[in-house]
């Protein structure tokens, strides 16, 4: 995989284990990968440096992942971007799709499944 | 002629004068031409009448020489002699010439009746022995008998035409006898009689009917007479008919007093009870036997003996008294309180003779409604009666308490439903008085109410019909502390997910990165311990999931998706998971569905999942698992059968409680934190399926489950238990 073809994912989750973890499995499947633990960042992200990919935790620090999607999904530039949430959560896949997420994954991570599910979108 | 005293020659007046009798009274026959073959009988009203006849019939057969044999009471006979002597006949010559016998009755029923009936051959022998005496020289025999007459008054009739026929047939065989019979008429009064009395005539060659119609001289007289009769037999059927049929209505309306419910009683102006049926008995506890002739004062309290003197004297005057409520003292000391009406009786001219009185028993009643006040005011439930309209009507402490009104409030209306309800919830009260006014009640619903203050009160409202009427009563429960409740329930099982998972989610996500790079090395023996570590990983998910579930059961939070999935490829799906992870036991799939189901395919797949792992961890010695699908009529049934221990009996029903644990004899208790076939079983009845288990102790066990295959088939409310999100 080439450089310029790596497909970039934004990670989005408040647990530090959890962000390491993603960051190396999805590396080591050749992702270029990028982490937050904030909302905030990626409700800001904008044209010049727009992932590929984003997976989001639904329940973070201050912020709910579904209001992020909300707001991704409004915006013309990012609205295409693929977002997939997860959430260790019961009952949340629901309101994940109703927001507007491609995608859902519990935790714990089927990681076999999760994989193939990032690799659906590409 | 020897016959009459001082042998003077008969006077061809006497036999007239007697056979006419003295003053009119007497049969219009004459007496001395009596054909001596007959048989005949004579009724009569009084003694002096009968007296009359027989002293024709005998002395005018005195007189023309015959024998006459007298067959009578003490009493007859001795009347008889007095009238004979009168006439001026010579008894005591008759008798010693055996031409006038006197005999009683009663003697000589004795001399033949063996138990109450005549014995032929005894009467033959007393009565040829008697007319054997009477007949000598060839003399006319005439005898008045009233042995028949006896028997019938004492009521032995069949002896009565038995001794009837006996004289009738002994009459054809010997010397010829005028036989003369007497009845007093009174004794064959009644419509019984009637049969009797015909038979009667017909063992008779002639009959005398009673004195109003011998007086009578010329057939023109009898035929009046006659006619007279006539009219007056059909006026007396039609006295007879009009007093069964009063007496029927009487009949009819004891009937209904009798059977009331309600004590009926009578009494005159002095308040003395005349009547008492019962009902009144079982209420008062006293017997007709025991109330007729006392007092009805007795049924009141000494306290009360004013009330007595007001009634009786509103009675006197003819007023009614409706219906009021009294307290009443029963025979055995105890009160009662009645439901009492009152109303005069009058006689025919309209004079009050007494009164009526109609008591219906409201003691228990009154027991229930002030049972239910005590309930209505005492209760800790907040408890209203409201019309449909929604004006509440009455309010117990507690729910003014609630709702922060006064009882002056309450009464002045100013309570309504539609402004105690924020207007959100108002499309739930109607629809819950809708359900009211077609099935009585509705369903206990979660509602608010508005505090007088504006501040909405989260409440349980439960609505019943008042039968017969417009208006409803309402239970209210404060459920402000279960609300709270359940939203810090909600937190904790959110907080909860979040913790124990975030670890295991960790701990999986770096578990699969050492598993990664053990393959990339080959190392055997490290992939192996990897998988263990897996494995138990995954069984530690499993049941952070399982106390989740059973948490959000528990406040009705588990949400369940609606899909259509293909039930065969689910099952395929979840074996070959299951297989995967086992190394002890081969599950075999038997016969598929090849149908469509609607539901949450997770949460079935999660029961099969389920099934099959008990099914191995309770069949350790074995290492089949077969699992059945079949599709029958509009259901899916799954089986899945293990070859273990098997359930015992008394099991087999607790085994779907929560937390229910099976403990082994030897004292083992089986792993495991016994909610899955709880879970289990509620996941199924969500999805309008069954779940049920055939077992034997040591036989195994079979767990079977089904699904309806059309949607139409669920309950409508097993797929709505939608709750907040965690």
């Amino acid at each position: 995989m080439t450089q310029s073809k790596q497909k970039k994912i934004l990670v989005v989750d408040d647990e530090p284990d959890i962000v390491e973890f993603l960051q190396a499995l999805l590396r080591q499947d050749g992702y270029s990968v990028t982490a937050t633990s904030q909302g905030e960042y990626a409700e800001q992200i904008h044209s010049d440096d727009l992932p590929d990919l984003i997976l989001m935790d639904i329940f973070l620090s201050g912020k709910d992942g579904r209001e992020i999607v909300r707001h991704l999904k409004s915006r013309e530039e990012t609205r295409h971007i693929p977002i997939i949430l997860f959430s260790a959560h019961p009952n949340t896949e629901e309101s994940a799709r109703a927001v507007g997420a491609d995608d859902f994954v519990a935790k714990p991570f089927d990681v076999e499944r999760l994989l193939t599910k990032i690799a659906g979108h590409f | 002629m020897t016959i009459l005293s001082n042998n003077a020659s008969p006077d061809p007046g006497t036999a007239e004068a007697i056979s006419m009798t003295r003053g009119n009274a007497a049969p219009g026959l004459n007496w001395s031409e009596m054909n001596s073959l007959e048989h005949f009988v004579q009724f009569y009203g009084t003694d002096a009448f009968l007296l009359d006849s027989l002293s024709g019939f005998i002395g005018a057969g005195l007189l023309a020489g015959d024998a006459c044999i007298v067959i009578a009471t003490p009493m007859h006979c001795e009347d008889l002699e007095k009238r004979l002597q009168t006439n001026g006949l010579d008894l005591l010559d008759a008798y010693t010439r055996d031409a006038y016998i006197v005999l009683d009755a009663a003697e000589v029923l004795t001399a033949f009746m063996v138990d109450g009936s005549p014995v032929p051959e005894r009467f033959a022998e007393v009565v040829e022995g008697l007319i054997a005496r009477a007949a000598q020289g060839g003399r006319h025999v005439r005898i008045f008998g009233e042995m028949v007459a006896l028997l019938w008054a004492e009521g032995n009739r069949a002896a009565a035409l038995k001794l009837e026929e006996l004289w009738n047939h002994f009459h054809q065989k010997t010397a010829p006898f005028a036989l003369f019979c007497a009845y007093p008429m009174h004794d064959f009064a009644g419509e019984i009689h009637r049969t009797g009395f015909i038979e009667i005539l017909q063992q008779h060659a002639r009959v005398l009917p009673t004195e109003g119609y011998n007086i009578l001289a010329n057939s023109e007289e009898r035929l009046r007479a006659i006619t007279l009769l006539q009219q007056q037999a059909s006026s007396l059927q039609a006295e007879i008919a009009e007093r069964q049929k009063t007496e029927e209505t009487l009949l009819y309306l004891a009937a209904i007093v009798e059977s009331s419910q309600d004590a009926i009683l009578s009494k005159d102006l002095d308040g003395i009870v005349t009547s008492w049926n019962a009902a009144a008995e079982r209420i008062y506890g006293y017997s007709t036997q025991e109330m007729v002739g006392q007092p009805v004062s007795l049924l009141f309290a000494p306290d009360q003996q004013d009330e007595f003197t007001q009634i009786m004297e509103r009675i006197r005057r003819g007023e009614r008294v409706d219906h009021y409520e009294a307290r009443r003292v029963r025979k055995d000391g105890t009160f009662l309180t009645v439901s009492v009406a009152i109303s005069p009786i009058k006689d025919r001219t309209g004079t009050i003779i007494g009164a009526s009185a109609i008591a219906h028993d409201i003691t228990e009643h009154k027991r229930l409604e002030a049972k239910f006040q005590q309930l209505f005011h005492s209760s800790l439930i907040g408890v209203f009666i409201a019309d449909f309209a929604g004006t509440f009507l009455d309010a117990n402490d507690a729910l003014l308490d609630l709702l922060g009104y006064t009882r002056s409030e309450l009464q002045t209306g100013m309570m309504q439903r539609d402004s105690l309800t924020p207007p959100q919830f108002h499309s739930l009260d109607q629809k819950a008085v809708q359900t009211l006014q077609e099935t009585g009640l509705s369903e206990p619903y979660e509602t608010e109410y508005l505090h007088k203050d504006g501040k909405p009160i989260p409440v349980l409202v439960a609505v019943t019909r008042i039968e017969q009427t417009d208006t409803c009563i309402g239970f209210v429960l404060d459920i402000r502390v279960r609300k709270e409740l359940d939203k810090r329930k909600d937190t904790f099982i959110s907080m909860a997910s979040h913790e124990l998972k975030t670890p295991v989610t960790s701990l999986k996500g770096f578990l699969h990165l050492l598993r990664r790079s053990a393959t990339a090395r080959k190392n055997a023996e490290e992939l192996h311990y990897l998988d263990r570590m897996d494995a138990q990983i995954d069984r530690l998910t499993k049941l952070i999931n399982d106390l989740l579930n059973l948490s959000q059961m528990q406040t009705g939070q588990l949400v369940y998706r609606d899909e259509c999935f293909a039930l065969d490829a689910l099952i395929q799906e979840s074996l070959e998971n299951t297989q995967k992870a086992t190394q002890t036991h081969r599950l075999r799939l038997d016969g598929q569905t090849q149908a469509k189901v609607f539901g949450d395919r997770d949460r079935i797949g999660q029961v099969l999942i389920n099934l099959l792992n008990n099914a191995m961890k309770y069949s350790p010695q074995a290492n089949t698992v077969l699992v059945h699908v079949a599709k029958e009529r509009d259901e899916v049934i799954v089986s899945v059968q293990d070859f273990g221990v098997g359930i015992a009996k008394e099991h087999q029903r607790k085994i779907f409680e929560r937390f229910y644990h099976i403990n082994d004899p030897k004292g083992k208790t089986s792993p495991g934190l016994g909610i899955g076939l709880s879970i289990s079983h509620e996941i199924i009845k969500r999805h309008g399926g069954r779940l049920w288990l055939k077992s034997e102790k040591g036989k195994g066990a079979t767990f079977y489950f089904t699904l309806p295959l059309s949607r139409k088939n669920k309950s409508p409310d097993t797929m709505t238990s939608k709750g907040k999100e965690g």
